[in-house]
């Protein structure tokens, strides 16, 4: 019993590990832009950013899941080739129908305010870019969980910490020729600066 | 006061109405290459970002991501206009992403034939190129409601808009971060590392986002027609 505890202690510090490094030294928008239109439209859409997020969390990781399983039966998918991408949106695809599928269970209620946000939840960047970074670093089962883990929470930290400026941006007091989308990319861009300082790395001029 | 001297509000009101009947009188043509112009796919629209961030640091990454996302983008659109609209659109989003996922491997062959070692250079930012904005939103929120010929005509204009975008900003990138041209060292030029960075990325797209959309005021005739909607922005399904 002692055994297994460590065992878990050990996996779950490793999950939690990758993720918390995931999210602040390679955010998914801040750092690899990925997401970043998908970000834009919720927000601008005033959709639930918290809901989106979780929900693109669970795509990711569940889309995680599945690839290792078949890694497991197949173990020539782990090689990261021209086919690779196929098989990932393939995966996405399966996860997507799935989670529709779980759908049915949830109430109305809830359920209405959910299935317009998992198509886009679905098929963009961040989670077939968490596939492909996952297939790329030959990463282990561990750690693959907790790179999705980490791109899913990255997206939401970010859409939220951009959402949080929306109603300004947008403001009169922002110039015309700025006001929305151009000040909201600088604005992205100057958080993304602030988060590469926890690379500590200097920046050359 | 001279009688012949024209008051600045005259000149004002004459200029205005100049900037408004070029544009009305080109808005026919002006409307047409949209995706490329006014209703620019990254500048305007915000689509595939990404990949102008963050790999667009060098005219060779630029070309050749262009070059790809044309040709995905194209045949993508093409091949499942064929699909029927009265399947659900959760299922038309599978299918169109698969069909792009079928396409990607043609396509890496042929960029990584006409650009040589694309794929390392751009790293997974070729293969995310699949699940692009365009393909996902907009070819069944726009382009799929089309007719195919007209179709054509404003997925090419997307298409290059995009194409040119990256280029611009992958040739300046690369000039002033690294003081070269496609790989061309250009001796004694003062550079700026930072610039290779994705915060700079996000910046430059920004500020030619705001140019773009001052362009759009100027040729609209500002407080003419009114692009100053908040969600000036279009929506990726649009």
């Amino acid at each position: 019993m002692a055994d297994f505890m460590d065992f878990l202690t050990k996996y779950i510090f490793l999950v939690a590990a990758v993720a918390l490094h995931v999210i602040i030294i390679e955010n998914t928008i801040f750092t690899c832009a990925l997401g970043t239109s998908t970000a834009l439209f919720i927000i601008r859409k005033k959709r639930g950013v918290l809901v989106f997020g979780a929900i693109l969390t669970f795509m990711t990781l569940f889309s995680s899941f599945i690839v290792i399983i078949i890694n497991a039966l197949f173990p020539y998918l782990s090689d990261y080739n021209i086919y690779s991408p196929f098989i990932f949106v393939f995966i996405i695809s399966v996860a997507y129908l799935l989670v529709l599928l779980g759908l049915r269970f949830v109430p109305q209620k809830i359920k209405s305010r959910i299935i317009p946000m998992v198509h886009m939840s679905a098929f963009n960047c961040a989670v077939l870019g968490a596939l492909l970074i996952g297939a790329t670093r030959d990463m282990n089962p561990v750690e693959f969980i907790g790179l999705g883990l980490g791109m899913g929470i990255g997206f939401t930290l970010a859409t939220f910490l951009i959402s949080v400026s929306h109603d300004y941006l947008y403001s009169e007091n922002i110039p015309k020729a700025f006001r929305g989308y151009p000040v909201t990319l600088v604005y992205i861009g100057i958080l993304s600066l602030a988060f590469y300082g926890f690379i500590a790395s200097e920046l050359q001029f | 006061m001279s009688r012949n001297r024209r008051s600045p509000d005259k000149n004002n009101n004459k200029k205005r109405k100049n900037r408004r009947s070029f544009y009305q009188r080109h808005k026919k043509f002006l409307t047409q290459i949209e995706g490329l112009f006014l209703s620019n796919t990254v500048l305007e629209r915000g689509l595939v970002v990404a990949t102008v961030i963050i790999r667009g640091n060098s005219l060779k990454n630029a070309v050749g991501l262009g070059l790809a996302f044309a040709l995905l983008s194209f045949f993508t659109v093409c091949v499942t206009y064929v699909v029927p609209t009265t399947i659900p659109n959760n299922f038309r989003a599978i299918i169109n992403t698969l069909v792009s996922a079928g396409l990607f491997i043609p396509v890496a062959m042929i960029t990584n034939l006409i650009i040589t070692d694309i794929s390392v250079s751009a790293g997974i930012f070729l293969p995310l190129l699949i699940t692009n904005s365009l393909i996902v939103g907009l070819s069944s929120s726009r382009f799929h409601k089309k007719r195919f010929v007209p179709m054509m005509v404003d997925l090419i204009n997307h298409v290059l808009g995009f194409a040119v975008v990256i280029c611009f900003v992958g040739f300046l990138r690369e000039l002033v971060g690294r003081g070269s041209v496609w790989g061309a060292v250009i001796p004694n030029f003062p550079t700026i590392p930072a610039v290779l960075l994705p915060f700079s990325g996000f910046i430059i797209v920004g500020l030619f986002a705001a140019v773009l959309k001052k362009i759009r005021f100027r040729l609209a005739g500002e407080g003419e027609e009114n692009p100053e909607n908040p969600e000036n922005l279009k929506n990726p399904e649009n």
